[in-house]
């Protein structure tokens, strides 16, 4: 192009009309793949079938446990045998408990005192998450989110508030963590108590075997003290679950004062929030979160996207106001930890329409039996394999401690990827963020993160204006993103907006999105906004599926 | 069915790619038009009567190809959160390729309706009456988008390559 020189009047309309057709005809003379070509209509035609390509090497994902499982599995094992202050861990059985407790999502128990007192309590390792009842106080706390509801029945309100680093939980987890590494003694942890006596034994009662080990203890510190307590835990020989736990409050003489007995089991979900708790949703609310900070809100996005559940997602493009059985697939994904693999499906004829009643993600799945399908792309946790032809390909590695690391397709395919999006992060020199609490627009009720461009931005095509409104009570997921400012060289910028609108929850609680609207519009200097096309995008998420490790390999699926 | 949606696709498979090529001039971009114009075609085959496969086929298209290329933009690379594609060809540097990804990105800017009298009338070279059958307007108001769409563009290309 150094070869234009423009000159005024007619002449330079002449050339630049004549500029105009050889651009028309640059782009017209652009030969076509015709091997793209060939391979676009191959995948509309036929199926797509297992091909004697040869594949990328196969990896199965090894199992890897990582110190923070560790920690939290520890811990869940921990609740067992100390729910309130009492300690103690039964060497022998230990890595089988461990073992049998890795297999289950939550632990309940419930206990009822002599006294008539209640307590009942569930902890989930994989979510986090420690939730109990008291009597009619109850309490929620999601280390994930680093969040603490308290019910207080008396006051009749809701307290929010940072989890203390000395609640049940947090102190269990370190403790257990010392456990597995040999450096913890008794009492180090729960300070003011010290073992005295300790038992272990295989009992028969009603024809069946336990096992079964007491732990008596007392104050450190008041060695006459007569205030002793007990604690006798049973667990299945067979199993190797706990069974039940009783907590007996001694005299040095006589009867036990006081004892609670729980019994436990092994539910597949567990409360979600304080309301799955049987508090009113009437209930006032005091926020006592000190102003929220952008880490942490990094921290809980981060982690949302990170710890999502493993799931079967179907993804449908829309465009306005069409209702949820209509538009084109655009994409199946399974996801499992940080592992995905996505393909395209394809109808062979339109799907019939849905009963009026029907469930949506159950409907969508069911339309997947007329589908063809052609793997994109798969991640096994290590490296990720583009697919192209029946052909796969290592195109990079990841590292797994950074979280998920879905691109591209892959990203846009993930409902998790939209509400908490890997660009709402700490973007260090480039933009400076504030965290705005009360926004003056976006959605109600919502936190504004606010990115701009500092001077180590150079390309003015880029977006140099980005906000995110994120929702604090639901996790912090992105309800509406803003990127603006990108500006061409004849001076018209760019803004594009998408919002969720629709949002459901994962069985370990964690909202996402199920409708993202986008739009994008153009505003050139001096003439009125040019507004695109509006896209809708739709996530359907089965989260009951058979998500196996198999589907992770950079091979086809079998028909 | 399945009979009619492969005949469909190997009588109009080339003429779609094609057309969403020549407004793209991206492979990969222009292998996931082709399938959303298919896949969007068949599924309005259910709904309602199509009259005219070619017509039908060319304007989603030409559509689709613009969508796609207005969503063009590049985000400031930055560590972990740019998005890659590792299919992308590297940017070309002959003059007439670049002469060509200029006039894509000017399109890019203009009105749906000239942008896609533009792409139909310039790139693949249909007459005012066939566009007009396309896109169900009138050969007037094809000839009066197509006035419009050149001089801009024109105009626009003009500024760009002088620098203003």
């Amino acid at each position: 192009m150094s070869d234009y020189t423009g000159v005024n009047g007619e002449g330079r309309l002449q050339d630049s009309a004549s500029l105009l057709d050889r651009a028309i005809e640059a782009v017209r003379s652009e030969p076509l793949c015709e091997e793209s070509l060939r391979e676009t209509l191959i995948r509309l035609r036929e199926p797509a079938t297992p091909s004697s390509a040869t594949h990328g090497p196969c990896r199965r994902a090894s199992h890897r446990i990582g110190r923070r499982w560790l920690v939290a599995a520890s811990a869940a094992a921990a609740m067992l045998i100390a729910a309130t202050l009492w300690l103690w861990h039964p060497r022998a059985s230990w890595a089988e408990v461990a073992e049998a407790l890795r297999g289950k999502p939550w632990i309940h128990a419930i206990a009822k005192g002599k006294s008539g007192e209640s307590h009942e309590f569930w902890f989930s390792a994989a979510n986090d998450v420690y939730a109990d009842r008291r009597g009619e106080g109850a309490r929620f706390i999601d280390s994930r989110l680093r969040v603490c509801y308290e019910y207080q029945p008396k006051e009749e309100q809701i307290l929010r508030t940072v989890p203390n680093e000395s609640q049940a939980g947090q102190v269990l987890a370190a403790f257990f963590e010392g456990v597995m590494r040999g450096q913890m003694r008794i009492g180090s942890v729960f300070e003011g108590q010290e073992a005295i006596a300790q038992e272990e034994r295989r009992i028969v009662e009603d024809g069946r075997e336990w096992l079964e080990y007491d732990l008596t203890t007392r104050t450190a510190q008041d060695l006459a003290s007569d205030r002793l307590a007990r604690m006798r835990f049973r667990l299945d020989p067979e199993s190797h679950l706990p069974h039940s736990m009783t907590i007996s409050e001694l005299a040095k003489t006589g009867p036990a004062a006081n004892e609670l007995n729980y019994l436990f089991d092994y539910p597949d979900r567990g409360p979600r929030d304080i309301y799955d708790l049987g508090v009113s949703r009437t209930v006032r609310l005091i926020d006592r979160v000190p102003t929220a900070d952008l880490s942490q809100i990094y921290a809980a996005v981060e982690a949302s996207r990170n710890r999502f559940d493993s799931y079967l997602g179907i993804v449908v493009g829309q465009g306005k106001e069409q209702p949820w059985h209509a538009g084109r697939l655009k994409a199946v994904v399974w996801r499992k930890d940080v592992r995905w693999r996505v393909e395209l499906a394809m109808f062979r004829q339109s799907p019939p329409p849905p009963e009026s009643d029907a469930d949506q993600v159950k409907w969508w799945k069911q339309q997947l039996a007329a589908c063809e399908f052609s793997p994109i792309e798969v991640c096994d946790g290590q490296t990720v394999y583009h697919c192209n032809q029946g052909r796969w390909t290592a195109t990079r590695t990841i590292e797994p401690k950074r979280g998920l690391q879905a691109q591209g397709q892959a990203a846009d395919s993930m409902a998790e990827m939209s509400g908490y999006p890997v660009s709402l992060e700490d973007k260090k020199h480039l933009f400076t963020a504030t965290l705005e609490t009360q926004p003056n627009d976006g959605p109600a009720d919502s936190l504004l993160v606010h990115y701009q461009a500092t001077g180590a931005v150079k390309d003015e095509s880029t977006f140099r204006d980005l906000r995110y409104w994120v929702d604090p009570g639901k996790g912090d997921v992105t309800l509406q993103e803003r990127l603006a400012g990108a500006r061409d060289p004849d001076g018209s910028t760019t803004t594009v907006t998408r919002t969720s609108e629709e949002f459901e929850r994962s069985p370990r609680g964690i909202w996402y999105p199920t409708l993202v609207r986008e739009t994008v519009v153009r505003d050139p200097p001096g003439a009125p906004s040019q507004e695109s096309e509006e896209r809708v995008t739709r996530f359907f998420l089965d989260f009951e599926a058979d998500v196996p490790d198999e589907l992770f390999q950079p091979v086809d699926r079998p028909k | 069915m399945r009979h009619d949606f492969n005949t469909l696709v190997d009588s109009h498979g080339r003429a779609v790619y094609a057309a969403a090529w020549r407004i793209l001039g991206h492979q990969a971009d222009t292998q996931d038009v082709v399938q959303e114009v298919f896949l969007e075609a068949f599924q309005r085959f259910a709904d309602e009567r199509i009259e005219h496969w070619p017509a039908l086929l060319r304007r989603l298209a030409t559509y689709r190809a613009l969508d796609r290329l207005r969503q063009r933009r590049p985000m400031t690379p930055l560590e972990g959160w740019a998005v890659a594609d590792p299919g992308e060809e590297p940017w070309a540097v002959a003059a007439e390729r670049e002469l060509a990804e200029r006039l894509r990105e000017a399109v890019a800017q203009l009105p749906q309706r000239e942008a896609s009298v533009f792409c139909l009338s310039s790139f693949d070279g249909l007459s005012n009456s066939q566009i007009a059958e396309v896109l169900q307007i009138s050969s007037g108001a094809v000839a009066v988008a197509l006035h419009k769409a050149r001089g801009k563009l024109a105009t626009r290309l003009a500024q760009i390559t002088t620098g203003e």
